[in-house]
């Protein structure tokens, strides 16, 4: 009987799988939070409250910027696939969005480590707004006209992102006091 | 103070706490909302002149561009856009979207609108229409509006 040599891999570590658990995790609640925003009144066309964003602020706080990026990308095309909306105009706006905030997000981090999540939301919350705006202009209506509705939809952000940068404060306590315990 | 196992023990926050934010916050957004309010303000002296007129356009193109009738006279614009055509009526109750291809029909819920600095955008069918100028009624006034898919 001839003995087979089976190269078994070997295993990933575990602190690597609970961080692959965590994003897991942390992107089907940002997707679940992205299709129940679409699916509530909105205060006008185009403004959302961005709650979706808060995931993106926690992954960047747990797990770093890579995550946050895969995160924000992820959640985008996975919810518009459950809106019906992937690869239409409102999905490029919304992954223009969601891209801005992220990549604002990871910049002040690494500029200013003790930056609080409200501060990063706020900025996040202008560059999601901006990044829409750019990427409408860009793509589909080329009227600087367009940026008229800038600034009242931008004093609308900041609300949003205090808001949403305190709820991510909230919960990065809480699950900062699940680490230590 | 330290928990059993020796950790540093946690301080709980409550939510209204997380919601009140730090001097560093609160001075972030007060700049912030210094800029938006200058961004405003030029915007809103920049519409202002002239008369009220509806400017109608696809893309980078101006398609069509009439005074807001004082009249009871209905102007209708029919926008040949991406996916279609949009009907659009200019009255002197202001401009709207009467008709358009569009699936989720935001610009047509939009309304009409009337005052300097409104505009409807059709994002699918890439038209939008906007009001520059004012007359002496609503001078002060730039609306936030909306813009719609």
């Amino acid at each position: 009987m001839v003995k087979q040599k089976i190269n078994i891999p070997p295993r990933p570590p575990l602190a690597l799988l609970q961080q692959q658990a965590v994003w897991l995790s942390f992107v089907l609640l940002a997707i679940g939070l992205h299709v129940f925003e679409a699916a509530l009144p909105s205060l006008g066309p185009w403004f959302k409250f961005g709650v979706a964003n808060i995931m993106t602020l926690l992954a960047l706080m747990y797990l770093g910027a890579r995550a946050a990026f895969t995160l924000a990308i992820a959640r985008v095309i996975i919810g518009s696939m459950f809106i019906g909306t992937l690869f239409t105009p409102t999905f490029f706006i919304s992954l223009t969005g969601a891209l801005s905030a992220a990549t604002v997000m990871v910049i002040f981090y690494k500029l200013i480590p003790r930056i609080s999540l409200i501060s990063l939301s706020l900025l996040a919350a202008i560059a999601h707004m901006s990044g829409q705006f750019i990427a409408v202009e860009t793509w589909f209506i080329q009227q600087p006209a367009l940026y008229y509705l800038l600034p009242p939809l931008l004093s609308l952000s900041c609300i949003s992102g205090w808001i949403n940068g305190a709820i991510a404060t909230y919960i990065w306590q809480k699950l900062k006091m699940e680490r230590e315990q | 103070m330290t928990t059993k196992n020796n950790h540093p023990k946690a301080v709980t926050v409550s939510f209204r706490q997380c919601l009140q934010g730090t001097w560093a916050d609160r001075i972030l957004l007060f700049s912030l909302l210094l800029v938006i309010a200058f961004l405003w303000l030029q915007i809103s002296q920049t519409l202002n002149q002239g008369t009220p007129t509806a400017y109608i356009y696809h893309g980078n193109t101006l398609l069509a561009k009439y005074p807001l009738p004082d009249d009871q006279h209905i102007i209708h614009v029919a926008a040949q856009g991406e996916i279609g055509i949009s009907d659009i009526e200019i009255s002197k109750n202001g401009i709207r979207f009467d008709s358009s291809p569009c699936t989720t029909h935001h610009c047509i819920l939009a309304g009409s609108k009337r005052y300097a600095g409104s505009v409807i955008a059709c994002v699918p069918n890439h038209i939008m229409v906007v009001i520059r100028g004012s007359d002496k009624e609503n001078k002060e006034s730039i609306k936030f509006d909306a813009i719609s898919e």
